[in-house]
């Protein structure tokens, strides 16, 4: 039996982040992140969990019991899922101390032993020597840590989180990810988490949703997500990918529109139209002169548009021959070619991903 | 529940004004209008109103702006005392500075005509207050603040990066002047004007100080008129309808101005304060003097002339060691007086009225803001409705409402409560209303998360986090309910006297220096609350940054 379900759940009401047919289940300890662009629903499938949105349509079941269908949806208070905000919604009038304790109170937990849980999670979150400031004298990040003590401290049985990096700067943003994957490599806790951030679920989640308008276009580990993007939104989402329409004949090999006749094979069942994806460092860039790549039968041509320095790596854009498909190439220091340049290019065709157009994976 | 109080506070009233305005021998009919503006009396007072509302617009202007400007945009030392000045001019009710001004500028024993003839050595009279420009001068030296708060405010956020874009790109300090700074804190100067107009139009205790003597009726002294013996309630009604549509059309004309407001900080990012002129030396204290006659005359001369007169025997001639003396204090306070019974009623009727008035606004402000009423949109305008309601007229609505059976009120302290409770909900819906607006609603999401319920979360998390808001709200509710005078005056009876009723009729009599002793007595008390809030403020925001 799943810990945590969600069974074709929907929220019909109020057009811009509504949901339909949203399907996952959870193991305990699992850690799920909701990925999409800002109005893909994300945040009220998080609502709908934490108890202040009510499902129009399907359940969601935690440890085999319904919390929240059509009918009824069991109130916030009574749901033990706390819901770590953006805002961090700290309460400004309280000490660390006080809002960490806050919900210990209200289970009418001992003194004693409140105390002695809040220190502990406290330590664990990396708070010490902080219980008597007011949140007004803590950086962003301890204000991100106190809003975490405050949900870990009363053992919830799922910890949900919206967005919760997104007004951190860039390098504590690194820092607190780094510290929310130890705390769950640690923890185990059951979680939910919000983002738009590729490179926050790829490295905290142990599967990912990618959401679009209402739906999950993708639910899967984020090995999965990232490498085998089972929808052209996907794999424009995560941002790793050229997608290109293409069509695929009877004898497997791909076409580009207006390209040179079968530029390459792929290993693929799929026929007719399909969108192909195309790693941006699954792509290989010389200057057409050079004989290099000649031993390819047909490779694809083009002229640089614009070649710019990333400090890693260069990234070049690449206009094609015959066609009005725009290649984004990440490459190594050592290739740059400047913009205007003729360009032949080798593509790395076992890391292609073909996407059967209007093709939607069913879950 | 909250659609009922806002109906009996708010609709009530307005709509026995429409039937009495409207019915006549049990049919409808326009006859009332046809009378009350076919006398020529009543007419000569639409016309003074506005002659006045004009004059005291434009004079509140020619104060406010450039002392404004002083304040905000040169080194002129102690800007901030002047701004305080400014907010407590209100400290003192009009009707108090309309009495100072009348020991000050009467024709014949006035302090300024007295000196200037003895150091003239003629018997000219320079100024008399008895008349509408000495009313237009006294009520613009009381408005002022309502142009010159907005307008500073206006100055000092505007990012000085604007005008230095101005500059960088070729313009002239006049240019940038009248390019950039100008049409940007002008419709804060138009809100202020607005505001003042309004102000003087609603007001009637300073023209039935000053211009009842010299025959200068305005609409509010008129309305009142239409009260006295035999009342002509359908007629006071007539009148009374137009001005409310009238001031209506005023305050949506203020509500658009400002709302452009928001244009004038639209910026990229934190942009840094205003630019200030630099003067050095003497010229900064030059820049004080030229601006000081302003605070001194709306303040400190009305405030020390009732001082001075309160403890005199004799007001007229001066604080000499053998005219001080206690004993006005003694008969205003003492018990046989009814001075004391209307001190305490206003005190009494300001304290009811600032406490329903601040938990009807929380419960408005918190039900409109959290979405919890049906039609909440609905609520939240009709409880700022009484803004466009002057006093006059909305004592004549209650006046109307409450005088039948079955809800026969008027004459009890408690058809006041409603007038001052009506009169602050706009102010104490909107300063919570603000306040909840601070707090992010996730404040109280999280608490639920945690387990807490509803009522919980509102009462542990919202609700002291509102604090600063409530007691803000309060007191600004208390302060013009304590002195308020233009609803009073149609509704306190003999036995229900308040401070303000009573200090007109010991006016009347030319008991001067009791009047300045009760008027000392209500400004302590209006300013301990001042007072009281601004510590309030303080206090909460060193512990908050």
């Amino acid at each position: 039996m799943p810990y945590l379900e969600a069974r074709d759940l929907a929220y019909r009401y109020g057009g811009l982040g509504a949901v339909e047919n949203i399907n996952f289940a959870l193991e305990k300890g699992e850690f799920l992140s909701l990925l999409g662009p800002s109005g893909c629903g994300k945040t009220t499938t998080l609502k709908m969990l934490a108890g202040f949105l009510p499902p129009s349509a399907g359940e969601i079941r935690l440890k085999g019991n319904v919390i929240a269908n059509e009918h009824r949806s069991v109130v916030p208070n009574k749901r033990n899922m706390p819901l770590i905000f953006q805002s961090y919604a700290i309460w400004p009038h309280m000490t660390v101390f006080q809002n960490i304790a806050y919900g210990l109170r209200i289970r009418k937990v001992s003194r004693s032993e409140a105390r002695q849980r809040v220190e502990r999670v406290m330590d664990i979150v990396g708070l010490a020597n902080t219980a008597d400031r007011y949140p007004h004298t803590l950086s962003g990040g301890q204000q991100q840590r106190v809003a975490l003590a405050r949900g870990l401290v009363i053992e919830p049985d799922v910890l949900l989180l919206d967005e919760p990096l997104s007004n951190l700067d860039a390098a504590l943003r690194a820092e607190m990810r780094a510290e929310l994957r130890r705390l769950h490599d640690e923890l185990r806790m059951t979680t939910v988490y919000v983002t738009h951030d590729q490179t926050e679920a790829l490295m905290l989640s142990d599967r990912i949703a990618v959401l679009n308008s209402g739906k999950v276009e993708q639910l899967g580990s984020p090995r999965d997500i990232y490498e085998s993007p089972a929808t052209r939104f996907v794999a424009k989402f995560m941002g790793n990918w050229n997608c290109l329409d293409a069509t695929i004949d009877a004898s497997g090999s791909v076409r580009l529109p207006g390209a040179p006749d079968r530029t390459w094979t792929v290993n693929t069942g799929a026929r007719g139209a399909v969108v192909l994806c195309v790693p941006i460092d699954g792509l290989e860039i010389c200057r057409a002169e050079t004989s290099k790549g000649a031993n390819q039968s047909q490779p694809m041509t083009g002229i640089v548009k614009t070649c710019t320095y990333q400090g890693d790596h260069i990234e070049h854009v690449v206009v094609l021959d015959h066609s009005d498909a725009i290649l984004r190439i990440s490459s190594p220091k050592d290739s740059s070619c400047p913009a205007g340049t003729r360009v032949k290019l080798s593509v790395c065709t076992n890391r292609c991903v073909v996407i059967p157009d209007g093709w939607r994976i069913e879950l | 529940m909250a659609a009922a109080i806002l109906g009996v506070l708010v609709l009530l009233p307005l709509i026995w004004l429409a039937g009495l305005a409207f019915t006549g021998a049990g049919t409808v009919t326009a006859q009332h209008f046809q009378e009350a503006f076919g006398d020529a009396l009543t007419r000569k007072a639409v016309v003074n109103s506005i002659i006045l509302s004009a004059g005291v617009a434009i004079g509140a202007a020619l104060l406010g702006v450039p002392l404004a400007w002083a304040v905000s945009r040169t080194n002129m030392p102690f800007g901030n005392a002047v701004r305080y000045v400014a907010v407590a001019t209100f400290v003192i009710p009009p009707y108090l500075t309309a009495s100072a001004w009348i020991l000050l500028g009467g024709p014949n024993a006035g302090r300024i005509n007295v000196l200037l003839r003895s150091l003239t050595g003629t018997d000219i009279t320079l100024f008399n207050v008895f008349s509408l420009p000495g009313l237009i001068f006294v009520m613009s030296l009381y408005a002022y603040p309502l142009v010159f708060l907005p307008v500073a405010n206006a100055l000092s956020e505007l990012p000085g990066e604007l005008e230095e874009s101005s500059q960088t790109l070729g313009a002239g300090r006049l240019r940038t002047f009248f390019c950039v700074t100008l049409p940007l804190v002008l419709p804060a100067v138009a809100a202020g004007v607005t505001l003042a107009f309004l102000e003087a139009i609603s007001e009637f205790g300073a023209p039935a100080v000053l211009g009842i003597p010299a025959g200068v009726t305005v609409i509010t002294t008129r309305l009142v008129a239409y009260l006295q013996y035999p009342p002509e309630l359908q007629l006071a009604a007539a009148v009374s309808l137009p001005s409310i549509g009238f001031v209506v059309i005023l305050l949506y004309i203020q509500r658009r101005l400002l709302g452009k407001r928001g244009y004038g900080v639209v910026s990229g990012g934190p942009g840094s304060g205003a630019r200030k002129v630099r003067f050095t030396g003497w010229r900064r204290w030059l820049i004080l003097s030229l601006v000081l006659p302003v605070p001194v005359a709306s303040l400190a001369l009305p405030g020390l002339t009732l001082a001075s007169a309160a403890f005199s025997k004799a007001w007229g001639r001066g604080l000499t060691r053998e005219n001080i003396t206690l004993e006005n204090f003694r008969t205003t306070l003492g018990g046989s007086s009814g001075a004391m019974q209307a001190l305490a009623h206003s005190v009494e009727l300001a304290v009811g009225a600032a406490t329903i008035a601040t938990v009807l606004g929380l419960l408005l402000a918190y039900s409109a803001r959290r979405q919890l009423l049906i039609g909440a949109r609905f609520h939240s305008t009709v409880a700022v409705i009484p803004y466009a309601l002057p006093g006059v007229v909305l004592g004549i609505g209650l006046f109307a409402a409450y005088t039948h059976a079955p809800i026969q009120l008027y004459g009890t302290l408690f058809v006041i409560v409603l007038a001052y409770v009506t009169r602050t909900l706009p102010l104490t819906f909107t300063v919570t209303a603000a306040g909840l607006q601070q707090i992010n609603a996730d404040l109280e999401l999280a608490a639920r998360t945690l387990g807490a319920s509803g009522a919980r979360a509102a009462t542990g998390i919202t609700l002291p986090l509102l604090g600063l808001s409530l007691i803000s709200s309060w007191i600004l509710a208390f302060m013009p309910s304590l002195s308020e005078f233009s609803a009073s005056v149609v509704l306190a009876t003999g036995q229900t006297q308040v401070a303000s009723t009573y200090i007109y009729n010991l006016e009347a009599e030319g008991r001067f220096e009791e009047v300045a002793a009760l008027g000392v007595c209500m400004v302590i008390i209006t300013l301990v609350a001042f007072l009281l809030l601004q510590v309030a403020r303080s206090y909460v925001k060193v512990r908050r940054d």
